[in-house]
């Protein structure tokens, strides 16, 4: 209590567009960045996404402060300095002061599970470990039944599959486009070669003979051409 | 006989019409049991909860409170709904706050926890604010036909030892949810929500406990929320809620 006065415990805020915020210690600042100790490991912060930096009540800095001040053995202070971290979203300090009161009381229930443990088989193990032994699976980070994992792949497979026979539809389809195109375009070729009663307007090109420069030697009685069959030669 | 045959004809002629109608009106009889049934069930459950005029007063909410994870980690949240469907949630865990917001069309978020230190637009299967029953301050049950919801009795179940009335909603958008209201308390004690993760179909489950009244409308203090089938699961507990408090509507809005 002493310490917490002595030190004012102040951290520094920088508050980012949108009311993000990152709070702890500035322990390096350059033309471009400033690093934060966050009190789980150091953060780069770019200034251009900093509005403002402010001096305010850190919790960091306050559970320092108080932890300087407890004695290894107080195992009720550590547990209500364990229980206020927690409560401020300071993870890593929440776990080091549960990690001291399980150091004095190894099976104090609230310890254990503050630090991620859980009571199986008599004994505090990690969450991994009893989730392990129940038969659960880690997939992409997330416990499971193997039946669900087995679902979620069977699910992309399918996915996959029905993917790719999409692609091979679109190449097959565009595939009969091209021969579709071409297809008319022979028959606009037969259209050049043929006598004035086949030709259409909306194939003008200014007078009759200003067609392709290729012109096929024989017309081509082509299926699902738009010209009137009585009139193909 | 002959007389009694034409004598009998019309009574025979109307009961095998009191038999087409009733075999004709017979469902729609049932629907309109139903659809009374689950006017009943809404009715009390609002009544309970503190009266509907009560709950479509309120304009804006402010809930804060801790989650925690399975394995012991701990967060600060703070989530903010305002009308007309602006919702804010504030994270905050090991000296960051992360926010994530739905401006009334997009949701939008900033999470220096995972190195984003600018606002960006969140995509639509991440916005884990994305269904309008999220951002409906008052709930969907609500005036659920004036909002183009579809409510319906699925059945009558046991949860936990309790009996509960099962409603399907079919939300205006699409969706389908279900809520499960407590026949004793008239609470909604837990909702099914499907979410897509990771183009996986899953159903969250919400399981609502430790009810108390604030200004007079009664709110879940205690929200535990699993992927049904999984074992993990996330604790939140509220410490504080708010009605009405003053809320900036450009809060909600992603910085340009």
């Amino acid at each position: 209590m002493l310490a917490l006065t002595a030190s004012p415990a102040l951290g520094d805020v920088l508050f980012l567009k949108g009311g993000g915020r990152v709070t702890g210690e500035i322990v390096k600042e350059t033309g471009e960045a400033m690093t934060v100790d966050i009190g789980a490991g150091s953060m780069t912060v770019p200034k251009s996404s900093v509005v403002r930096v402010e001096k305010s009540t850190s919790p960091l800095q306050q559970y320092r402060a108080r932890a300087a001040s407890l004695a290894p053995g107080d195992v009720e202070g550590w547990r209500k300095l364990g229980r206020w971290a927690a409560g401020q979203g300071l993870a890593t300090q929440a776990r080091e002061a549960f990690t001291r009161v399980k150091e004095v009381v190894p099976d104090d229930p609230e310890a254990n599970q503050a630090l991620g443990l859980v009571l199986h088989d008599g004994r505090w193990v990690t969450e991994k470990e009893s989730l392990t032994a129940r038969g659960f699976v880690q997939f992409e980070g997330e416990w499971m039944a193997p039946a669900e994992r087995q679902a979620i792949l069977e699910e992309r497979r399918a996915g996959e599959e029905a993917d790719r026979q999409a692609l091979d539809a679109q190449i097959q389809a565009d595939q009969a486009a091209r021969a579709e195109e071409e297809t008319r375009e022979d028959a606009e070729r037969d259209i050049w070669q043929g006598p004035l009663d086949q030709y259409r307007p909306e194939w003008d090109y200014g007078a009759y003979g200003y067609g392709p420069v290729v012109w096929p030697a024989q017309p081509v009685n082509l299926p699902g051409s738009a010209l009137p069959a009585g009139r193909r030669e | 006989m002959r007389g009694l045959s034409t004598a009998g004809r019309p009574l025979r002629a109307l009961a095998l019409l009191g038999v087409l109608f009733a075999a004709c009106s017979s469902p729609s009889m049932d629907e309109a049991d139903k659809a009374d049934k689950v006017d009943e069930i809404i009715a009390a459950h609002l009544a309970a909860r503190g009266g509907k005029d009560r709950i479509q007063a309120l304009r804006s909410i402010r809930e804060t409170g801790t989650m925690t994870a399975s394995d012991g980690r701990v967060a600060r949240v703070v989530r903010e709904i305002q009308r007309p469907g602006l919702f804010r949630l504030e994270f905050t865990y090991q000296g960051t706050t992360s926010v994530f917001a739905y401006d009334g069309k997009a949701g939008w978020q900033i999470a220096p926890l995972q190195g984003q230190f600018e606002p960006r637009a969140m995509p639509p299967e991440a916005d884990s604010a994305g269904g309008a029953d999220q951002r409906d301050i008052e709930g969907p049950l609500v005036d659920w036909r004036q909002k183009g919801h579809v409510v319906e009795l699925a059945g009558r179940e046991s949860l936990a030892g309790a009996e509960v009335d099962k409603l399907r909603t079919v939300l205006q958008g699409g969706g389908v949810r279900y809520d499960y209201v407590d026949v004793a308390s008239r609470m909604v004690v837990r909702s099914d929500v499907p979410r897509v993760v990771r183009g996986h179909r899953v159903e969250m489950q919400s399981t609502f406990s430790d009810f108390r009244k604030v200004s007079g409308i009664v709110f879940p203090h205690h929200i535990e929320i699993r992927v049904k089938e999984r074992p993990q699961v996330l604790k939140v507990v509220v410490e504080r809620i708010e009605l009405d408090p003053a809320l900036d509507p450009a809060s909600f809005q992603m910085p340009r």
